[in-house]
């Protein structure tokens, strides 16, 4: 309850009466010490094979992202040891295979880094799961506002939950990632090669966090919960994945993603709360001074798969974006960057995933 | 949607050219001279004694001013409307005013003490020129450092935001007044928080003071006679608060005729009748403003804003009744109403009801005893409308006080107050529920604590020569929390958390559970170093038991009010000041330099990322600091003349400390970090130009920017960007500039006693930062980024039409 009044009073109150008509916002260059080298880790253990990564990176010196940490040992353990090893397979990204996490049992990671550093999670319960009955989709006409209060109206792909709660004692979270295939311009050649499409897997819509602490619901049935609001663009114009995934979490993570919606909602305005740093669950064992961001989460998940065509829109999608089709214009620099090197797209890379 | 600047200045120009013809007032001393007395003291020197009424309604006009030859000599009215003053026999010209009457002119000629009684005649004058209805050196001669006295008059004709007059804006021009920023309810007072400043309307406690979420004063303009800061010396007859006191009084109702005026603004409208119900017995004042502002809503493109509804209303209901001319009641009631709803995404709903009844009488010439009994009820609602899960928590606090003062007046050099108050704070349930019929969220109620705060003071001030006054107070206080309810024992030396509870304990109702107790101190002298020239010294201990309990950077409409538990411990300060104060060619400047320092002990801080809103054990979310503020001020007005205002700058510092072996219970590891509200530098300049029944008026303003805790790196995790936030207030916005300026017109319609005002808000137009947030670039390879948002970025023109029939 509180998560979500708040939640919505930020995302509303700039545009209050006056807000809306007189407000204004505008990027800053705001000049902050960035720090940097403090150790990232996130991640799960899973009751789906191929949910179990790990991501370990240290935060940049610069304005950038964290850079990946290669070369780590990850091991995670359960009230009777070792389960399994974390194995590193992109750089900074680590994977547990052919493990399923179990209900009841208590799991934390161990890791090791290079330099010798010694890191440890806080124990984990594996909760139990709730059924994930149906998901509903929709596509839907919405006005958007910018921070430029100029309101434009767009398309929109959303997705609905309806779920069973087997326990009040529970706490949900709902993630969708999509994936979807981009092809690049096929210039013509003497060779008549084709360039190699890519594949970007990615959250759906990342800065929405949904989750439900199950004890302040005065039902068990859960219907048309909005986890995912996806704006129709190019990327629809190819096949399209959209998998939900319904996550039991503990309340430790419950507690870590509920910060983490605060954060995210930050408008600026008297109702944001005051942010702060999230402290995660793990800790240096080599040096307990030393700060990890983070969260080692153990998650009871349950998902479905929905493909998603082109031609399921109700519309010609072609004549409003930009496409990659050859147009017999030689000229790279006219088309999109993204159609040059598909690469160079967030979450993209050239491996099929086995499912598509 | 708003005039550019350069519209803007033509306007202006034009006003001025409009306003320049009217001609300047002048007063007449050419009248008889009035004969008095025809002995004298031992020393020389004559006693004036009488009364001043109101001549229509001969009802006594608290606190008129007498003036003798431009203050040389100088009284005020004491609560009957009586006066003493002793002056060597002489002639003089003698000026007496009061608010909301004409300035009775007089030539007497004194040849020895005996009576004058004065009737003044009503009168509204538009605009009031002087900056003042008090003695031009009242700063040098009051005793309590600190203390500015307003007028409604005096604040009437200054730029306020869509024209409405506001009291809490007006203070914030002071030397040592700032607030977070526009649009956020309360006020800090020398490094003080909001909820440390007494609010007191008619003598009752107010606990949300603003309408639209701070944008407009709770205050109708027409209702207020006058009004006081305490933020220096607090006299012992205060109590309850850390910080300062407001002190607001309506008028009462005319015992003579029937009187209507009102006004008509962009924002509101109100509508004021007073009258007779016996005529010079008992009259009736009824006030109501309400908002007209859901036009604005609608013309708004953004489809959630023309979606959204706003609205509010305050009404006043002032009886009095006359008993004798020893005997006055009265009967006063407030109530104020705000809704808000933004599209169907949240809203908030809020209302104050104050009912008190007043009692003064006269058992003789030198005691005089007050009788105040009210009934407070602040009511707060968070709603959220959406369509899955609507719901909406409710607080409501409520209050009965009962508070006997006694004015005993030995002579005209000494002056004792003395008296006792209790407060029983008795709030209902903090309560969830569905809202509009169908929901899924379980109802739930949480128990709110209870206490009783009592309090038994004497305050003396004397004048032990026409150089050294002193007032000195000594308060007492008690408080107790009482049952019924629950009370969690945790684990020794361990962080309060949910998990640390051990134990249990129930008390029934009544029962007291935890008791606090102490002295409260107040003294502040006075020292002539010459006819123009003073020092003032003061220190204050004031204790406060009940706190706002509030989750975001500013005050809002729904934070909650929490009184003193086992864990939460009173708010204690220690204020201390120094000043020195001088007026410069024959009292038309006044200036002064203070210093100050406050120390605060259980000051209420959060942990990171708090559950406030039905937590029955929210001391796991509290924490408790010590805060320190320390600063100068100075200040210089210009009181008489065409111009008048005044400059003042304040730099201060305003800190906060929170540690414990707990590393989890501490902030910034225990260091001292900028309060919210820390601005060191406060710059305002107020001019006034009288333009015969018009004037121009401007306001300045300049502050440092507001602490802010910064990005300096992210992660993702789930897609999710998650920014990693600096230690606690850190860093600082961006500075404050603004320019507001308005034009007041009287007589607009030649029969009818009226005015028009005109202003603009932020005439420059600056995109002032209300604050700094970050949110995530299109490119998520980056940091979010800093946005600025700027409550008002823009130039607000707006006008007001006001009349009185």
């Amino acid at each position: 309850m509180r998560i979500a009044l708040k939640s919505s009073i930020g995302k509303g109150i700039q545009f209050f009466v006056f807000l809306g008509l007189f407000s204004c916002l505008s990027q800053i260059d705001f000049p902050v010490e960035i720090k940097g080298g403090v150790l990232v880790v996130t991640g799960r253990i899973s009751t789906i094979a191929d949910q179990n990564i790990i991501e370990l990176g240290r935060t940049a010196e610069t304005e950038r992202l964290p850079e990946p940490l290669s070369g780590a040992s990850i091991e995670v353990f359960d009230e009777f040891g070792r389960v399994a090893i974390y194995s590193e397979i992109e750089t900074g990204v680590y994977e547990a295979q052919n493990v399923i996490g179990i209900v009841g049992r208590t799991y934390h990671i161990e890791i090791k880094l290079p330099n010798g550093s010694f890191y440890k999670s806080k124990p984990e319960r594996m909760p139990a799961a709730s059924g994930l009955d149906l998901i509903q989709y929709e596509i839907v006409e919405e006005k958007v506002v910018d921070f430029e209060g100029i309101p434009t109206s767009k398309m929109f792909y959303k997705i609905y939950a309806n779920s069973t709660l087997d326990s009040r004692n529970t706490y949900l979270k709902w993630r969708v990632t999509e994936a979807f295939l981009l092809s690049p311009t096929d210039f013509p050649d003497p060779f008549g090669s084709i360039p190699p499409p890519c594949f970007i897997v990615q959250n759906a819509d990342p800065q929405r966090i949904v989750s439900i602490d199950a004890g302040k619901l005065a039902t068990t049935q859960l219907k048309r919960q909005l986890i995912a609001s996806r704006e129709i663009d190019w990327s629809f114009l190819e096949k399209h994945y959209f998998s939900t995934y319904q996550s039991s979490i503990t309340k430790d993570a419950f507690e870590y993603w509920r910060k983490v919606d605060i954060l995210a909602n930050q408008v600026g305005s008297i109702f944001d709360s005051p942010p702060a740093e999230i402290s995660g669950n793990l800790i240096c064992l080599s040096d307990p001074l030393e700060k990890v961001l983070g969260f080692f989460q153990a998650c009871n998940e349950t998902f479905i798969k929905k493909d998603f065509y082109p031609s399921d829109l109700p519309f010609d999608l072609r004549p409003l974006v930009s496409k990659c089709d050859f147009t017999g214009n030689t000229d790279p620099l006219s088309y999109k960057s993204r159609c040059i090197n598909c690469i160079d797209v967030r979450n993209s890379s050239y491996r099929r995933p086995s499912w598509f | 949607m708003i005039s550019s600047k350069g519209s803007s200045f033509l306007f202006l120009v034009l006003i001025i050219s409009v306003v320049g013809k009217i001609g300047l007032a002048q007063e007449n001393w050419e009248m008889p001279f009035t004969i008095i007395g025809d002995s004298t003291r031992g020393n020389g020197n004559a006693i004036l004694t009488g009364i001043v009424i109101n001549g229509a309604s001969k009802e006594p006009l608290v606190e008129a001013h007498l003036s003798f030859d431009f203050f040389k000599y100088y009284g005020r009215t004491d609560q009957f409307g009586r006066f003493a003053i002793e002056l060597p026999p002489g002639r003089y010209k003698l000026v007496v005013r009061y608010v909301g009457m004409k300035p009775a002119y007089f030539r007497v000629k004194v040849l020895g003490s005996g009576l004058l009684n004065i009737a003044m005649e009503e009168g509204y004058e538009l605009p009031e020129v002087e900056v003042s209805d008090r003695p031009l050196d009242s700063n040098i001669k009051e005793s309590l450092a600190g203390l500015s006295k307003f007028t409604l008059k005096e604040i009437k004709n200054l730029p306020a935001f869509m024209g409405e007059v506001d009291i809490l804006k007006s203070i914030q021009t002071l030397p040592g007044v700032t607030s977070v920023g526009e649009g956020s309810s309360g006020f800090n007072v020398r490094g003080g928080r909001s909820d440390q400043n007494l609010i007191l309307l008619n003598g009752a406690p107010l606990f949300n003071s603003s309408h639209a979420l701070g944008f407009v004063s709770g205050f109708n303009q027409d209702v207020i006679t006058n009004f006081s800061l305490y933020k220096g010396n607090v006299p012992a007859n205060f109590g309850g608060r850390a910080s300062s006191v407001l002190e607001v009084n309506t008028k009462l109702g005319d015992f003579e005729k029937w009187q209507f005026q009102g006004g008509v603004g962009l924002i509101s409208s109100r509508f004021l009748a007073e009258g007779p119900l016996v005529r010079n017995k008992s009259s009736i004042l009824a006030a109501i403003r309400s908002s007209n502002s859901d036009w604005a809503l609608q013309q708004a493109e953004n489809p959630d804003v023309n979606r959204s509804a706003f609205n509010f209303y305050d009404a006043n209901l002032t009886l009095a009744n006359k008993f004798n001319e020893r005997s006055l009641l009265k009967l006063n009631i407030y109530s104020s109403n705000d809704f808000f709803r933004f599209s169907q995404r949240f809203g908030f709903e809020w209302q104050n009801f104050i009912a008190n009844a007043e009692w003064k009488s006269r058992t003789d010439k030198k005691l005089s005893p007050t009788l105040n009994i009210a009934f407070g009820q602040y009511k707060s609602t968070l709603i959220d409308p959406s369509p899955t899960n609507p719901s909406q928590l409710k607080n409501n606090l409520i209050y009965y006080q009962i508070k006997e003062t006694v004015d005993y007046l030995p002579n005209e050099i000494h002056s004792i107050k003395s008296g006792f108050e209790s407060t029983a704070y008795l709030p209902k349930p903090e309560a969830l529920s569905g809202y509009n019929g169908n929901t899924s969220i379980v109802e739930k109620a949480v128990d709110k604590n209870y206490g009783i705060e009592s309090g038994i003071f004497v305050n003396d001030d004397y004048r032990f020569s026409e150089n050294i006054s002193i007032s000195a107070g000594l308060r007492y206080s008690i408080y107790s929390q009482i049952g019924s309810a629950k009370v969690f024992n945790y684990q020794e030396n361990t962080p309060k958390l949910e998990s640390t509870i051990i134990d249990t304990l129930h008390f029934s109702n009544g029962q007291s559970i935890k008791t606090y107790q102490g002295l409260e101190p107040r003294i502040s002298g006075r020292f002539n170093l010459a006819e123009s020239q003073s020092v003032k010294v003061s220190y204050n201990r004031m204790r406060q038991y009940i706190h706002q309990i509030s989750n975001t950077t500013a005050p809002t409409p729904v934070d909650i009010w929490q009184v003193s538990t086992t864990y939460l411990p009173p708010q204690v300060a220690d204020n201390f000041s120094v000043g020195y104060f001088r007026n410069l060619k024959d009292n038309m400047f006044e200036t002064s330099v203070e210093l100050f320092y406050k120390s605060m002990n259980n000051l209420v801080e959060y942990k990171d990322f708090p559950a406030l809103y039905l937590n029955p054990h929210i001391e796991t979310e509290l924490l408790s600091g010590k805060g320190r503020a320390f600063g100068g001020e100075i200040y210089a007005r210009k009181l008489k003349g065409r111009w008048t205002g005044w400059i003042s700058y304040t730099y201060s510092q305003t800190q906060v400390s929170v540690d414990s072996p707990n590393k989890s219970e501490s902030i910034n590891d225990g260091r001292w970090f900028a309060s919210n509200y820390n601005k060191p530098h406060n710059f305002n300049i107020v001019g006034n130009r009288r333009m015969g029944k018009g004037a121009f008026s401007f306001i300045f303003t300049y502050t440092s920017g507001r602490p802010l805790t910064a990005v300096e790196s992210s992660y993702i995790t789930d897609g999710t960007v998650v920014p990693v936030y600096s230690q606690r207030n850190q860093y600082n916005i961006p500075d404050y500039i603004r320019l507001d300026v308005s034009f007041t017109i009287g007589n607009v319609f030649k029969k009818i006693e009226d005015s028009l005002v005109i202003s603009f808000y932020n005439l420059l137009g600056r995109e002032n930062a209300y604050s700094v947030f970050y949110q995530r670039p299109q490119s998520n390879y980056f940091i979010p980024k800093a946005y600025q948002l700027s409550v008002l970025g823009a130039t607000l023109p707006s006008i007001t039409y006001n009349f009185k029939l």
